[in-house]
């Protein structure tokens, strides 16, 4: 498994805030947020809607029977000539993926696009055998190279300025600079492409596995998933064991739903599926196929019914787009594979609430991420769950300290009745006097000074609305016409 | 080392159930009787499927030509190899490339023509795919093409090499009307109907929806990342 950094969150949130470059990365973001809400209106308000409908209830009834449809997906997988691989955990998933590259005496793997070996980290178990990994989505190269985690779930490199990726390419390809970023598309198509024709073993991620027929479902717009998946003589897809659907024709549901939420496309260049290895009378293709179904914590989301909706997410990343926390602070405030709403939902519970605290509280509750969900799944409820178990619950290691526990129980003695309350506004308004300027009050003293770092409280009303709406002259009110 | 049974253990314990799941029943239906009905259904607008594909084809950046026969469709394949100073070619064995003559129209224009096929062993793979990749077009059939979202879907068997439309810069792609379907869901549904009858489930698809394309660095498009930047969709009308 990659480095966790949630730990990280606050310095590294302050340190992308700063970043001009960074902050006009983000800025681009509009575009996704624009892409989408065009292609919804032209596929039809109404049938997107009913497709979300559907969508849920087919994840709703998939993860009743998880173990029905894995059980039937691996099944068929065989019965194509594939091997499957269930792993508990990223290590068992790594060990297996090594055994195969070492059986087959891999020298190059060249890697497609996929969330789940990030989150194996097999990238580095490889490069430790003496293997080769070569990312080949240009967003995922470009980060290779830097050594950097991905920024984005779609756009791994989102972050990146193209004077970046060419200094980038200078220092470690010897290219000379570019200015163009289709010249610079160029020497990355050009360099992976002798990695395509030399590598042994090709690995994928999979975006639908389909039960009914053993099929894995890849979804690319470079061709880099159809020549990870066709060129070299072994083919490892990996998959988070929630990715399953029942049947082939459940697809005309949930392609829609990703396309457009991702990237606003009606659909990507290739869509590729693949059912075991190369057939008899195929032409080319692989030799072998596997295929490693991960937990690695999932079954934990499963079993809590406030998280389980959470596993119905089909990585779209359209709640980062709409997150104006993420679109300040960015991806690798996050510290681990998932950035966003939902990687504040599902980092937490797949690393541990105690060491991954933070993301929760990175939301404004705003609910925009709830609202461009295609799957529609309560990130705010969650959010505030693991808040709670950060404080509270069982996992908590950060129960509230003590200045905050003592200012909650002032805060609720203050506001549970009108005669508190209107003291408490009272003392407040004179207490508040030397702190003010103008509207808000931009320093509090300790211990409430770490709350107005970064923020500005408004200041308490020298009269307050309860006495000014008591002075206002108000007609009387007409019988029988309270209700609205 | 989790098997398979511990694995699916997990998961019960997880959904709080006790043993085996008792297995749902697969509603019956019948995908045969369900492929001929959709068949008549889209042979009857065939025109305004046209239609529909023609516009989102261009949408999608693809070059479309229709033409009214398999002899216009050669001239057609002729005129953009000429026009883009071919010289090598491959392409795979469908019945509509077969019928069209093209490798005697290429040789008459000295262009090299060659057939991907069967590459049994490393040493032969290597020699396909260098082929294919030093190959300036790739011609293929297609199984069916998708008039929503403007998609070629093409399954890979004998005759149809998966690299004849990935390697190559440029992929011509050739059809004829009566492969034209409205939705994803048409085409899911003849593809599991013509698989139903099959004992060997191994099966490899792609769906091409138009060129190859990145917006990996500042979210700028860029066309023919590793796939073909340029694409051709010739549909035979007659």
């Amino acid at each position: 498994m990659p480095s966790v950094r949630t730990k990280e969150f606050i310095p590294r949130a302050s340190e992308a805030i700063n970043n001009p470059t960074i902050q006009k990365s983000l800025g681009r973001l509009s575009n996704f947020r624009q892409g989408r809400a065009e292609s919804i209106e032209e596929f039809g308000q109404e049938r997107w809607e009913e497709h979300k409908k559907r969508a849920q209830e087919i994840k709703h009834e998939t993860m009743e029977h998880l173990d029905h449809y894995l059980d039937m997906l691996s099944t068929n997988v065989e019965r194509a000539g594939g091997h499957v691989f269930f792993a508990h955990d990223t290590q068992e998933a790594n060990d297996y993926v090594a055994g195969v590259a070492r059986a087959n005496d891999v020298k190059i793997v060249i890697k497609s696009k996929s969330m789940v070996s990030e989150e194996m980290g097999i990238a580095d178990v490889l490069e430790s055998m003496g293997i080769e990994p070569v990312e080949t989505d240009l967003g995922e190269y470009i980060i290779q190279l830097a050594k950097e985690a991905p920024y984005h779930i779609i756009a791994p490199a989102l972050h990146k300025s193209k004077e970046e990726v060419s200094e980038l390419f200078e220092r470690i390809l010897g290219t000379p600079a570019e200015s163009d970023i289709t010249a610079l598309a160029a020497i990355a198509r050009k360099v992976l492409r002798e990695k395509f024709l030399q590598a042994d073993m090709g690995m994928t991620g999979v975006n639908f596995g389909v039960a009914e027929t053993g099929t894995i479902v890849m979804v690319t717009n470079e061709g880099n998933g159809r020549m990870s998946s066709s060129l070299p003589r072994v083919h490892v897809a990996t998959m988070g064991m929630e990715r399953v659907i029942p049947k082939l024709s459940d697809l005309s549901t949930f392609l829609p739903l990703l396309t457009r939420s991702a990237t606003g496309q009606r659909i990507t260049s290739y869509v590729s599926f693949a059912t075991g290895p190369r057939r008899s009378d195929e032409e080319d293709g692989p030799e072998a196929f596997h295929l490693v179904i991960l937990d690695n914590g999932r079954s934990n989301m499963l079993a809590d019914p406030q998280l389980r909706e959470a596993l119905y997410c089909i990585r779209c990343g359209a709640c980062l787009n709409a997150c104006p926390v993420y679109s300040k602070v960015g991806g690798h405030a996050y510290g681990w594979v998932y950035p966003g709403p939902i990687g504040a939902v599902v980092t937490p519970s797949l690393v541990g609430v105690p060491i991954a605290k933070d993301l929760p509280f990175a939301s404004t509750l705003c609910g925009a991420c709830r609202e461009v969900c295609p799957l529609n799944i309560d990130l705010p409820r969650m959010l505030l769950k693991l808040r709670s178990d950060a404080t509270e619950g069982p996992k908590g290691t950060k129960k509230a300290n003590r200045v905050e526990s003592m200012v909650m129980r002032g805060w609720r003695m203050a506001v549970s009745g009108p005669r508190m309350f209107t003291m408490a506004g009272k003392v407040a308004a004179i207490l508040q006097w030397p702190l003010s300027r103008n509207r808000f009050l931009r320093r509090l003293p300790p211990p409430l000074s770490g709350w107005t770092k970064s923020r500005d409280f408004p200041k308490v009303a020298a009269k307050p609305f309860r006495s000014r709406w008591a002075a206002m002259a108000l007609p009387p009110r007409k019988e029988g016409s309270d209700g609205d | 080392m989790a098997t398979k049974q511990a694995f699916l253990a997990t998961v019960r314990e997880a959904l709080a159930k006790g043993g085996q799941t008792p297995a749902i029943p697969a509603p019956e239906i019948d995908v045969v009787q369900n492929a001929a009905n959709l068949r008549t259904e889209l042979a009857q607008k065939k025109d305004a499927l046209l239609a529909q594909l023609q516009k989102n084809a261009v949408l999608q950046e693809w070059n479309v030509v229709t033409v009214g026969s398999e002899a216009e469709a050669r001239d057609a394949v002729i005129t953009i190899a000429k026009g883009l100073d071919a010289d090598l070619i491959v392409r795979t064995s469908h019945p509509i490339i077969e019928r069209m003559g093209l490798d005697a129209a290429f040789a008459a224009d000295s262009i090299e023509s060659v057939l991907l096929a069967r590459s049994s062993t490393n040493g032969e793979r290597a020699q396909l795919q260098d082929i294919a990749a030093r190959a300036d077009i790739g011609v293929t059939g297609v199984d069916y093409l998708i008039a929503e979202t403007a998609s070629a879907s093409l399954v890979s068997r004998e005759g149809m090499s998966r690299m004849a439309s990935l390697l190559p810069p440029v992929h011509i792609a050739v059809a004829h009307i009566d492969q034209v379907v409205e939705t994803l869901g048409d085409l899911l549904t003849l593809q599991e109907a013509e698989m139903a009858g099959e004992d060997a489930p191994s099966w490899y698809m792609n769906l091409v929806s138009g060129p190859s394309k990145t917006a990996d660095i500042e979210q700028t498009i860029v066309i023919g990342v590793h796939g073909p930047g340029e694409v051709h969709l010739v549909v035979i009308t007659g």
